[in-house]
């Protein structure tokens, strides 16, 4: 039996191939940016927004809230970076066990439990429906024109951000609104995928590409690129094995990454 | 005569409540080719961001003509080298980020041409930024700058890491825009570029700045007053050398 032949299977694989391709576009500034990792704390925290939405009893509300805590995340992030005496890593490593410890605290409370502290960090993505598609579409197509419009600006900031600033450009509204989509598709992507694909798809595309990509453009093709295979080839591939879709889907994407760079040592390219 | 493009009228300049440089009386004129001189920590760029407007005085007044277009130069290192970005697309990024789907107009294109021409980039401007040396990422910088038509340019330690001949070739052209009357703005710890390129010296030196001229600081013993050492000097061929004197 084909996967494709089963409603469940095909709305997942909708709702993943649109949140993970706008994961995976916007990844591309998080790379760049070098604050991957502040990438696993947002999920982190938007995954601990979800878990209070949902101990709260409301779908709408939760992410509201999940957003809500990936800004405020993001906020504190910044602030307690700026410490010159340690490391910027060192206070992502910081609000993301925040975020994890707590949300595992409130799940154990929860009369699901273990089950649904698997589905926050993992995710169930063969159980969503018609309205996380809806979402999913919805995040994917901000995100296409957001970045349509103003890649090369956001392009900007991150490659010579001084320069920027002093030729006009207001540093805070365009980086601002770069996050404020940044949260909304983390926030989307938790609640389809779980911390650990949405993790995946932000930053592993995004690396792989820097690797090969010669161009933006195609770094933009090349993410959303391997968003797509990645995710249709381990839909595909974890239904005929009977494995979890989104560790599976996770795993390739990783794969995926390590082979790029292997292709790159062996081809002489770097 | 013309307002000055920036008056300090006993401004004080600082961050958090902390001034860094106190009491700055100056005014730059459109035109006038300055060299920022001073150990670090004293206040260039304290003093950059006031010209810029990106920070206000915390007493008394800056005033800014509010029509000069600013392009500030980065060091070569300062570039996010992660991106897949060619020479060209590094000269036309102002311009594409300028519009919405990052698109240039015929006029963005040749200005952009234009710039690589001037700094002698025409060549490589196919390759990616991130393969070329450093001096020629700092040529693809300025070539930003100008491509950009700016009435002010600010270059901060542009010869950092460069080797000698890389940064004759980039002090000849920061000189050639300086002759064609642009208002250039020069940060280095090499004495002797703002000695041998600027009209005009700013010393920095604990919280004060003093108006100079190269020819006064290279007679006079402001340096030694500045840095604490003496200093020699060497004239030849039109050109002039300092050096502090002592050490092992």
């Amino acid at each position: 039996m084909n996967f494709l032949e089963l409603p469940f299977m095909r709305t997942a694989l909708i709702a993943g191939l649109l949140a993970g391709t706008a994961l995976s576009v916007l990844g591309i500034f998080s790379v760049t940016r070098r604050v991957a990792f502040s990438g696993l704390a947002a999920s982190q925290l938007a995954a601990l927004g979800g878990v209070l939405g949902a101990l709260g009893g409301f779908h709408v509300g939760a992410g509201v809230i999940s957003g809500g805590a990936v800004v405020s995340g993001l906020l504190a992030l910044a602030w307690l970076s700026r410490s010159r005496r340690t490391s910027p890593d060192s206070w992502v490593a910081a609000v993301y066990v925040l975020g994890a410890a707590a949300a595992v605290l409130l799940l154990s409370k929860s009369p699901g439990g273990e089950s649904e502290t698997l589905g926050v960090f993992f995710g169930n993505i063969l159980s969503i429906g018609r309205l996380e598609v809806m979402e999913a579409a919805g995040v994917c197509a901000v995100t296409a024109l957001g970045t349509s419009l103003w890649f090369r600006r956001w392009l900007w900031l991150s490659f010579d951000p001084v320069g920027a600033e002093v030729a006009g450009v207001r540093i805070g509204l365009w980086n601002g609104l770069f996050y404020a989509l940044y949260a909304a598709s983390l926030t989307l992507a938790i609640h389809v995928f779980g911390v650990l694909l949405s993790f995946a798809y932000l930053i592993l595309p995004a690396t792989a590409g820097l690797l090969v990509a010669r161009r933006p453009r195609a770094l933009v093709l090349f993410c959303a690129g391997m968003a797509v295979v990645s995710t249709v080839t381990g839909f595909a591939l974890s239904y005929r094995w009977d494995l979890p879709t989104g560790p599976f889907v996770a795993a390739l994407l990783a794969v995926g990454a390590v082979g790029t760079r292997l292709y790159g040592r062996i081809s002489g390219d770097e | 005569m013309s307002a000055p493009l920036i008056r300090f009228n006993g401004a004080d300049l600082g961050y958090a409540g902390r001034a860094v440089l106190r009491d700055v009386r100056l005014e730059i004129q459109r035109g006038e080719s300055v060299g920022l001189v001073g150990p670090n920590g004293c206040g260039k760029t304290t003093f950059l961001r006031a010209v810029l407007g990106l920070i206000a005085p915390m007493a008394g007044r800056v005033e800014r003509d509010q029509k000069a277009a600013f392009a500030y130069v980065p060091q070569a290192d300062e570039m996010n080298l992660l991106w897949p970005l060619r020479v060209r697309d590094v000269v036309e990024l102002p311009a594409r980020a300028r519009r919405w789907f990052g698109r240039v107009t015929a006029a963005d294109r040749s200005a952009a041409t234009a710039a690589l021409e001037r700094v002698g980039a025409a060549g490589w401007a196919d390759r990616l930024v991130r393969e070329v040396s450093g001096g020629q990422r700092q040529r693809a910088a300025i070539a930003q700058a100008v491509a950009q038509s700016p009435d002010v340019y600010l270059l901060d330690e542009p010869t950092k890491g460069l080797d000698v001949v890389a940064e004759r070739d980039l002090l000849g052209l920061v000189g050639g825009l300086s002759e064609e009357g642009r208002t250039i703005f020069l940060v280095s710890h090499s004495l002797a570029i703002p000695l041998n390129l600027s009209r005009r010296v700013l010393l920095f030196h604990a919280g004060r700045v003093v108006s100079s001229t190269p020819e006064e600081i290279f007679h006079s013993r402001r340096l030694e007053d500045i840095y604490g050492v003496p200093f020699g000097q060497v004239e030849k061929d039109g050109q002039r050398w300092v050096y502090p004197l002592g050490g092992s």
